[in-house]
């Protein structure tokens, strides 16, 4: 067990008990990734800020109900999930187009440089395209993607934000990840003889 | 959504291929399909390509740095502080 954990442990053990200094400081702790799965789920900068609030201001008053043997950045992001699927359900859903090379949503974007799987930071450029076609995707398929490959939970852990059945959870993953690879195919494109 | 599987060109095992390329990547076939699935991709050029250019992508997901802007962490904590007396919404 790490220290970062023991760490955690304690504050949550004096947060559950009231401390709010304790509480705050695991706010700071988590803000980061939270705000982070908020915006990538969808929401924009100002609404992610006001939205990651009302993430931990339901976690405090839910801390009597938080079972310590579940991780508590899980429940955060479980939180989080629900909080931004109540604001982006009240939008039209994205719709992908990929009929062909007529409708293709990325023939517009301009050329991306070669993409290695070696390069240690993602070009610019790419990254822009990447949020773009991430917007295309249907919700639940992009929630997918941004938990299991964006922010690296595991399958279980991923299904279980979204509450879902992990065969169920994998079926939208493999959906997200290939409309996302269609879509991106200009800069991914592979010489694989 | 089919159009990302039941392409008409792809044989059989292209779909059979390509339904199952992310548990592939993600170490979640058995063996007989881990073979399977590389037997095919060894002699089908475009399910090749497919899955290259997956494995590709899912590498560089991996390493999306966080969302520029917005507040920091201590600004939430700060907002969230003040609010916790508050009463829950009805």
């Amino acid at each position: 067990v790490s220290a970062e954990a023991i760490s955690e442990h304690e504050l949550l053990r004096s947060a559950r008990a009231g401390d709010q200094d304790a509480f705050g400081e695991l706010v700071v702790i988590h803000a980061g990734r939270v705000l982070g799965a908020l915006r990538r789920f969808g929401l924009d900068s100002s609404e992610a800020d006001e939205v990651a609030q009302e993430v931990f201001l339901r976690a405090w008053r839910g801390l009597a109900r938080f079972q310590e043997r579940a991780q508590l950045s899980t429940w955060l992001y479980r939180i989080a999930f629900n909080e931004a699927q109540r604001r982006l359900a009240r939008r039209a859903p994205p719709h992908v187009q990929l009929d062909g090379d007529r409708d293709d949503p990325v023939v517009s974007l301009p050329e991306a440089p070669h993409l290695g799987p070696e390069a240690q930071a993602l070009d610019h450029e790419f990254q822009q395209t990447l949020e773009r076609a991430l917007a295309q995707l249907p919700h639940e398929w992009r929630a997918a993607v941004v938990l299991r490959d964006i922010e690296g939970l595991s399958t279980q852990e991923a299904a279980q934000v979204v509450g879902a059945r992990q065969a169920a959870f994998k079926s939208r993953l493999h959906r997200g990840r290939m409309a996302l690879r269609a879509l991106l195919e200009p800069y991914l494109d592979v010489d694989e003889g | 959504m089919g159009e990302f599987f039941d392409r008409p060109r792809l044989s059989r095992e292209c779909r059979w291929a390509q339904r199952h390329m992310s548990d592939y990547l993600d170490g979640d076939l058995a063996w007989s399909r881990r073979r399977r699935m590389e037997r095919h991709a060894s002699v089908c050029p475009q399910c090749r390509r497919v899955l290259a250019m997956l494995r590709r992508m899912v590498g560089a997901l991996h390493r999306v740095p966080p969302p520029a802007g917005g507040a920091d962490a201590r600004q939430i904590a700060a907002s969230v502080r003040r609010r916790l007396g508050e009463p829950p919404p009805p």
